[in-house]
C-alpha cells in the first residue's frame, strides 16, 4: 500500500513537473504599430470609448473572427499578434473618413510597423492654442480633402483628463457654417482652470452624416 | 431430479410472469405529439412557455434596461460609465423559437387535434402565430430584414445539404409586409372579446390589429425619414425602405388604428377624478379597459423585482430600492397645464432662486401624467409624503454654504435631518437616491411587492387604445388628412391627461406627447430610431441637454431670521451617476449580424458600419 501510494506520489510530480508546457502556447510576441495617414500624416481622431477602430482579420481558418484595433487620439494604434498574414480593413462609416474598407495586407514578422492609409475629408493643421488670462484662443487651418460632406460645426473643448472630444469636455465652444480655410476659435476657461487640477484642450471638426470629426492630433496642456 | 424439477419451476415462474413489457411501458414524464394536441391544457401549456419566452428590450425583469435612454439613471451604488449604446442592444435573434412555433403549428394542424373545437383550436392557431410575427417585428426593429422562413420546420442529419437551409435575409420591407399579411390573416381567427381575456395576457383580434398597425407605422416612417440617413443602408435594401412606399405603410396603419377604434371594445381608462392618480390608475391597475396586450406576473411563482429595485427609501419593504431612479429630463418634458414648456422654474429671470413654500409647489399644474409616471419631492405613494432633500443651504456671509449629511441622519450641528432618507446624494452609497426623483409607473402599491422573497405582480402593458389613438394621429398627419382629424385623436388623449388641447399638431407633438404619455413602456429607442432622429437627440455631446442626464437637488434654506428660513429652493445638475452623454451612433440604428451567424449561414449579409 505504501509502495503504492509512493509511486503515485512520483508519477504526480513528474506530471507536475513536466505536464505544463505541452499545451500551453506562448503569448504574442509581435507587436504591430501603426497610425491611420493621409498622405503619411496622421489624422487625430476620437481616443476614448472604443470609438474608432480597424479590423484585423485572419484568413485560413474554418470559421472567422476579426478583432478591433483600436485608434488612439493621436492616430496610432497598436496590437500585439502572432507572426503570420493578416488584413487589415476598416468598416464603413467608422471614423471621419471616405469609407472604402480597403484591405492592408501585413506580413506580422516580428515588430511591424505599418500605415493604413485614408482619406479624411479634411485635415486640421498648424494648429496653435494661446492661453491669455482666462481666454483660450486656438487658430487652425482646414483642408478640405473630400468636400462631398460639409462641415458641420468646428469646436474648441477643453477637458480635465487627457482625452478630449466631441463626447468628453466639461466645456466648450462650438461654432457652425464654417467651410474650409483658417479659423479662430476662443472660450472663456476661467472657471474651468480655477475648479480642474489639470486642464487639457483640443481642437475638432465634426463631418455632417458620420459620427466621428477630425482632430488635432496632440492635446495641449493648459494646466 | 428433485432439483431439476423446482429450477424448471422457477424458470416457468420467470418466463411467465417476468415479461410484463417493461421496455414497453408508457413514460410518464415524456408526452407525444398525438397526446399534446389532443388535450386543451396541454397546448395551452405549450402557448404560455412561448409567451414567457417574448419580452425583449426594455422590460420590469431588468431595471438596468430603462437607464439605457433619457428616462432614467442608475442611482445604487457607483456612477455607471456607459459611454456607447453596444452593438447588440436589445438584439433579438430566435429561431429556436420561431421552429418551436412552427412545430406547434404542425402539430395544432394534425389529426390529433381534429378532436378539439374548430374554434379553440382557431384562436390557438391564431395566438402561436401571433407571437411567431410579434417575434419577427421584433428582429426586424433590431436587425433589419432577416431570414423568413414561412411554416417550415427544418430537419438535419449528417447527409442534408445545409445549403438549403441557409436562407438569404429578406429585404426590410419583405419582413414588415410578411408581419403585416400575418396579422391580417390571424385577426380574423382570434377572439375579439377583451372580456374573456384575463388581465390582457393573451393576443385577440385587436393586439393582432394593433401589431399591425404598429408594424405598418414603423414601416412607413422608415420609408419617409430614412433619406435623414443615407448611410444606414445596404445595397441589397435588408436595411432600408424605399421612400415611395411611405403612404401605401401609412395607410395600412391608418385602417388598422380604425378598425380598433371602431371596434369600440376599448377606451381610455377616465373614472378617477384625480387626473394623476387616473394615469396611474389606467396603466397599473389590472382590468384596466384601455390595455389591450400585456405581459402579466401572478404570485406564487411568476413574480418580478421591479418594485423591489425602484422604489423610493423611504417606503421600501426590503433593502433595495432606487436601483433606476428618473432624470429631470424626463419631468421636464412633461409639459405645464396651461403651457407647453415644461421647464421647472427653480431661478428667475435674473438668476436668483425662485423660493417656494412647500416643495410640491415647484411641480404645481404640471401635467397630471407627471404624477403617475414619477414620484417627485411633495408627491405621495401609499399615503406616505416622499420628501426629497439634498442637504441645506445656510446664509454665511452673503452667500449659500450647502450643508449636507448621511441619508436620514440627524445633523448634529443644526439639530435636524439634513438630507432626507429619500435622498438625494452623490455619494456611492446603496441605493440611495441620486437624482431627486422615483419612478411610480408600474411600482406595485402592494406594501409585500416590495420585498424580495415575494416580488411583485405588476403586468407589463405592451400595447394599449392610447397607441392606437397615437398612431391614428400620426399616419392621420403623414397621409395629409384635415388637422381636425389628427388633433382630434391626441386632444382625447390630451384631455384624459387633463392638460390643455391642441389646435394644430405636428410630428414633434407627436415625438412629444408619445415620450411622455409611453415613458418606461419600451417605446421611445424604437420610435427614436424608426424617425432617424436618436443620432440628433442623443449626439454624446456633454454640453447638449437632451443627451445628458440631469438630476434636480431640493435644498431646504437655514437662515433664522430671514423670510425666507425654511423655504425651498431646487438646483438642477449634470446626474452623478451617468457619467457620459447618451450617444447614439449611427451604427445604433440597427444591431450587428454576429459573425458566428455568417459562420454557419455566408448568405446573410452585413448590417451598414458593420
Amino acid at each position: 500500500m505504501k509502495k503504492q501510494i509512493i509511486k503515485i506520489g512520483i508519477f504526480a510530480g513528474i506530471l507536475a513537473v513536466f505536464g505544463c508546457g505541452k499545451d500551453n502556447y506562448d503569448p504574442p510576441q509581435a507587436q504591430l504599430t501603426g497610425k491611420v495617414a493621409y498622405n503619411g500624416q496622421a489624422i487625430g481622431v476620437r481616443g476614448s470609448n472604443q470609438s474608432v477602430y480597424l479590423q484585423l482579420w485572419q484568413d485560413g481558418f474554418e470559421l472567422s473572427k476579426s478583432f478591433n484595433v483600436y485608434v488612439t487620439q493621436d492616430g496610432s494604434f497598436s496590437a500585439e499578434l502572432f507572426n503570420g498574414t493578416y488584413k487589415l480593413v476598416s468598416t464603413s462609416g467608422n471614423g471621419p473618413w471616405v469609407s472604402k474598407q480597403d484591405t492592408v495586407v501585413i506580413q506580422v514578422n516580428g515588430n511591424t510597423t505599418v500605415d493604413y492609409p485614408v482619406t479624411p475629408y479634411y485635415t486640421v493643421s498648424n494648429v496653435s492654442y494661446n492661453l491669455n488670462g482666462g481666454t483660450l484662443t486656438a487658430s487652425f487651418d482646414i483642408t478640405g480633402v473630400d468636400e462631398s460632406r460639409a462641415i458641420e460645426y468646428v469646436t474648441l473643448m477643453v477637458n480635465d483628463t487627457k482625452f478630449v472630444d466631441i463626447g468628453q469636455h466639461i466645456n466648450s465652444v462650438e461654432k457652425a457654417g464654417v467651410s474650409a480655410g483658417h479659423v479662430e476659435l476662443s472660450l472663456d476657461v476661467t472657471d474651468n482652470l480655477a475648479t480642474s487640477k489639470a486642464l487639457f484642450t483640443r481642437v475638432g471638426v465634426k463631418i455632417n452624416g458620420v459620427t466621428e470629426g477630425v482632430y488635432d492630433t496632440q492635446v495641449e496642456q493648459l494646466k | 431430479m428433485r432439483k431439476i424439477y423446482i429450477s424448471l419451476v422457477c424458470v416457468l415462474t420467470l418466463l411467465s410472469s417476468g415479461c410484463s413489457k417493461f421496455l414497453e411501458r408508457e413514460s410518464q414524464s415524456i408526452l407525444d405529439d398525438d397526446q399534446v394536441y389532443s388535450d386543451v391544457n396541454m397546448i395551452n401549456s405549450l402557448l404560455a412557455n412561448f409567451y414567457g419566452r417574448i419580452v425583449w428590450g426594455q422590460n420590469l425583469t431588468n431595471s438596468g434596461s430603462f437607464t439605457y435612454l433619457d428616462e432614467a439613471g442608475y442611482s445604487s451604488g457607483g456612477p455607471n460609465n456607459m459611454q456607447t449604446y453596444p452593438d447588440d442592444l436589445w438584439r433579438v435573434y430566435d429561431y429556436t423559437l420561431i421552429r418551436n412555433l412552427n412545430q406547434f403549428l404542425i402539430g395544432i394542424r394534425s389529426e390529433a387535434a381534429k378532436a378539439l373545437d374548430p374554434t379553440v383550436r382557431d384562436h390557438m392557431e391564431g395566438e402561436a402565430r401571433f407571437i411567431r410575427a410579434w417575434t419577427y417585428f421584433n428582429m426586424c426593429r433590431s436587425l433589419g430584414g432577416m431570414p423568413i422562413v414561412g411554416d417550415e420546420v427544418f430537419d438535419y442529419d449528417q447527409n442534408t445539404d445545409v445549403s438549403g437551409l441557409q436562407i438569404p435575409r429578406s429585404t426590410e420591407a419583405e419582413l414588415y409586409d410578411y408581419v403585416i399579411s400575418e396579422c391580417t390573416a390571424i385577426a380574423a381567427m382570434l377572439p375579439d372579446n377583451p372580456q374573456d381575456n384575463t388581465n390582457a395576457a393573451r393576443a385577440n383580434k385587436w393586439a393582432a390589429l394593433t401589431l399591425k398597425a404598429r408594424a405598418a407605422l414603423y414601416a412607413g416612417s422608415i420609408a419617409k425619414y430614412n433619406y435623414k440617413t443615407p448611410d444606414v443602408k445596404t445595397a441589397g435594401n435588408e436595411v432600408g425602405i424605399p421612400a415611395a412606399k411611405a403612404p401605401e405603410y401609412y395607410q395600412i396603419a391608418y385602417d388598422a388604428a380604425q378598425e380598433i377604434i371602431k371596434g369600440g371594445k376599448y377606451r381610455l381608462y377616465n373614472e378617477n377624478a384625480d387626473k394623476g392618480r387616473n394615469f396611474y390608475e389606467a396603466i397599473c391597475v389590472k382590468g384596466s379597459p384601455e390595455v389591450i396586450w400585456a405581459k402579466d406576473y401572478i404570485y406564487p411563482g411568476q413574480t418580478h423585482g421591479f418594485t423591489n429595485n425602484n422604489i423610493a427609501s423611504s417606503v421600501r419593504g426590503d433593502i433595495d430600492a432606487n436601483i433606476m431612479t428618473p432624470v429631470l429630463n424626463l419631468v421636464e418634458a412633461f409639459e405645464y397645464k396651461d403651457s407647453r414648456d415644461g421647464t421647472l422654474k427653480t431661478k428667475d429671470a435674473n438668476g436668483n432662486y425662485i423660493y417656494y413654500e412647500n416643495p410640491a409647489d415647484l411641480f404645481a399644474n404640471k401635467d397630471p401624467r407627471l404624477y403617475g409616471t414619477v414620484i417627485y419631492s411633495g408627491a405621495d405613494f401609499r399615503g406616505v409624503t416622499i420628501t426629497y432633500q439634498a442637504g441645506i443651504k445656510v446664509l454665511e456671509n452673503g452667500a449659500f454654504k450647502n450643508v449636507t449629511d448621511k441619508p436620514g441622519e440627524v445633523n448634529k450641528e443644526y439639530d435636524e435631518i439634513v438630507t432626507s432618507l429619500d435622498g438625494p446624494t452623490t455619494s456611492g452609497d446603496q441605493f440611495v437616491n441620486k437624482t431627486g426623483f422615483n419612478v411610480r409607473k408600474f411600482i406595485d402599491e402592494n406594501r409585500d411587492a416590495s420585498t424580495r422573497g415575494r416580488g411583485s405582480e405588476m403586468w407589463f402593458v405592451q400595447m394599449r387604445y392610447a397607441e392606437v389613438l397615437m398612431i391614428a394621429a400620426e399616419s392621420a398627419l403623414e397621409l395629409g388628412k384635415a388637422q381636425s382629424e389628427v388633433t382630434g385623436y391626441v386632444n382625447q388623449i390630451r384631455d384624459r391627461a387633463g392638460i390643455q388641447e391642441l389646435d394644430q399638431v405636428t410630428l414633434d407633438d407627436i415625438i412629444q406627447e408619445n415620450r411622455v404619455e409611453f415613458a418606461f413602456e419600451n417605446h421611445r429607442w424604437w420610435d427614436l430610431k424608426r424617425w432617424r432622429i436618436a443620432h440628433e437627440i442623443w449626439n454624446g455631446n456633454a454640453s447638449n441637454y437632451s443627451a445628458t442626464h440631469y438630476a434636480l437637488f431640493p435644498y431646504k434654506i437655514h437662515a433664522p431670521g430671514s423670510p425666507n428660513d425654511g423655504k425651498w429652493v431646487f438646483d438642477k445638475q449634470k446626474a452623478s451617476h451617468s457619467v457620459y452623454p447618451r450617444y447614439f451612433r449611427y451604427q445604433n440604428y440597427y444591431n450587428f449580424i454576429d459573425q458566428g451567424w455568417i459562420d454557419s449561414n455566408p448568405k446573410l449579409v452585413r448590417n451598414p458600419y458593420q
